[in-house]
């Protein structure tokens, strides 16, 4: 009987002993097989073990880490303040730290940012105290997140851009929109001031009433010339297939009289068909041909126009044999209200080019020149081609 | 035109809240040919009493030709002309609108509300007094308005 009963306990005993050996190699092999590197320690902080994970991720070998303190591992580099505290005060108190954060100079892989996971666990053959340290590298993964937040940041101020350049235009367009009205008062009452009193009063009065009529209608120039450059980012209308030589022919028409006058020789090659708002295409050619006619040298101006595709746009060029630009002013020009010449030399607002500018802008291109004084511009502008 | 030969005036209404606007608007009529007589009030709801001859308006004569501003104080052109062409009554009566407002939205809804024609006022004075001279022109000379009278 009693033999029986030692039997069956050293049988229960054995199973009982089988069952850890397996839970132990089970434990084991989930140590290894995990992509995260492991670290087993004991309670002095010793390494006991380490996945094959650990070693390929810190390049160290079992014999220089196994039986270590876990500060004196690979010169050293463990040994990390913010680690230490861990380990040695909070582990032994809580039993289970999750997620903590250390960034950190690793010797063998740099800067780095390593999410540690930490438990203590009670070995039951071994019968001690032993603590498993998971150690994930999410440097990628915070720069990803870090990327992603900046692209997010950039996209939100391009939109608060896009809203405040909205404002402006509508800002602008209202303003000079509501400034007519009280202008056209001032300008049509000196107007009727001048026609009715004109020689009726004395030389001061036919002065004061000429400047004042000059000035009114100057700005209603101005005014109105503000008005056409901001409606053109409010028009609404979309892009549609548009034959950039019958734009060219709408501009040449609406030109006739300064081409006439001027005596202007207009050429072209073959343009091609756009994708655009069309008559914004008849205004920007009108502007550029009108200019070129415009600052016209000491012979009458000839202007050649031609289209060549670079990629995947359109690179128009209008050639001139006008007063030409002396480079300084190449940026300048396309800015609204800038002019390089007197009024009475030329007159003008300064908004034809900056109106040129805003409709290329508007097609998603660029716009500009190169020009030499005395011989003549080549304003040139890109309009993306129509996909195929 | 009738008024000619009985050598009674035309009766124009000028709807118009900006006193310097009436006042280029009269000396440009005064220039005229056509013996007129132009009546003006302020705002949409003056105009409305006028054409329906309420309240100070008893005795306003029916206008051959209505000039129509659309940015008003209380009710604004849109709406005046909106109840001017759905009255029986009125709705014939030529209304001009004159206007600084060169939105399309504003031309497409007043021909939409049957206006006659959508003049934007020229800013320049020469211009606006040559536009009013056509006005009166086309619309006093030119044109056969309805018989009067008959509401």
């Amino acid at each position: 009987m009693k033999d029986k009963l030692k039997t069956k306990e050293r049988l229960i005993g054995e199973s009982v002993q089988m069952r850890q050996r397996v839970a132990e190699e089970y434990a084991e092999s989930i140590v290894e097989t995990v992509r995260e590197p492991l670290l087993v320690l004991d309670s002095d902080l010793r390494v006991i073990s380490a996945n094959r994970s650990f070693y390929q991720t810190f390049q160290v070998t079992p014999r220089e880490t196994e039986g270590k303190v876990i500060y004196d591992l690979g010169n050293r580099q463990w040994n990390i303040p913010k680690l230490r505290k861990l380990l040695e005060d909070i582990l032994p108190k809580s039993t289970v730290f999750n997620d903590f954060e250390i960034e950190h100079d690793f010797e063998t892989l740099g800067r780095r940012i390593m999410v540690l996971n930490a438990r203590r666990i009670y070995h039951e053959t071994k019968r001690m105290q032993m603590i498993l340290l998971a150690i994930e590298d999410i440097t990628e993964r915070k720069r990803a997140e870090e990327k992603l937040k900046q692209a997010e940041e950039l996209k939100q101020a391009i939109v608060a851009l896009e809203r405040s350049n909205k404002e402006l235009e509508q800002f602008a367009y209202v303003a000079s929109h509501d400034l007519q009205e009280p202008l056209r008062m001032v300008s049509s009452f000196t107007q009727l001031l001048a026609k009715r009193y004109q020689g009726k009063l004395d030389k001061d009065a036919d002065e004061f009433i000429d400047y004042a009529v000059a000035g009114a209608k100057r700005m209603q120039m101005l005014l109105n010339d503000l008005l056409a450059y901001s409606r053109v980012g409010a028009r609404v209308k979309s892009f549609e297939p548009t034959d950039s030589e019958a734009a060219f022919d709408q501009a040449i028409a609406n030109l006739r009289v300064a081409i006439e006058e001027g005596e202007a020789v207009i050429t072209r090659d073959r343009l091609p068909p756009l994708i655009a708002d069309d008559l914004q295409i008849v205004q920007l050619f009108q502007n550029l041909l009108g200019n070129a006619i415009k600052f016209h040298g000491k012979e009458p101006p000839r202007i050649h126009v031609s289209a060549k595709q670079e990629g995947n746009e359109w690179v128009f060029s209008f050639r001139d044999n006008g007063i030409g630009i002396a480079p300084e002013y190449f940026d300048r020009i396309f800015v609204i209200f800038q002019r390089l010449h007197s009024r009475e030399e030329y007159p003008g607002t300064g908004t034809g080019l900056a109106i040129c500018k805003k409709i290329v802008e508007r097609h998603g291109g660029r716009i500009w020149v190169e020009s030499e004084p005395g011989k003549g511009s080549t304003f040139y502008f890109t309009i993306p081609a129509i996909r195929r | 035109m009738n008024n000619r030969k009985t050598g009674k005036p035309v009766e124009i209404l000028l709807v118009e809240d900006n006193p310097g606007d009436v006042r280029l608007t009269q000396e440009a009529f005064k220039e005229g040919k056509v013996l007129n007589k132009l009546h003006v009030t302020q705002d949409g709801v003056e105009a409305m009493e006028f054409l329906r001859q309420k309240g100070k308006y008893a005795k306003a004569p029916r206008p051959d030709l209505i000039l129509l501003d659309l940015s008003m104080p209380k009710k604004d052109g849109r709406e005046v002309l909106a109840e001017i062409k759905t009255d029986k009554d009125l709705k014939r009566i030529p209304v001009i609108i004159l206007t600084v407002s060169q939105a399309e939205e504003d031309i497409l809804k007043s021909y939409n509300l049957s206006a006659n024609c959508y003049i934007i006022k020229p800013i320049d004075l020469e211009q606006f007094v040559r536009a009013v001279k056509a006005i009166e022109d086309f619309w006093l000379t030119i044109v056969t308005l309805p018989p009067d009278g008959k509401r």
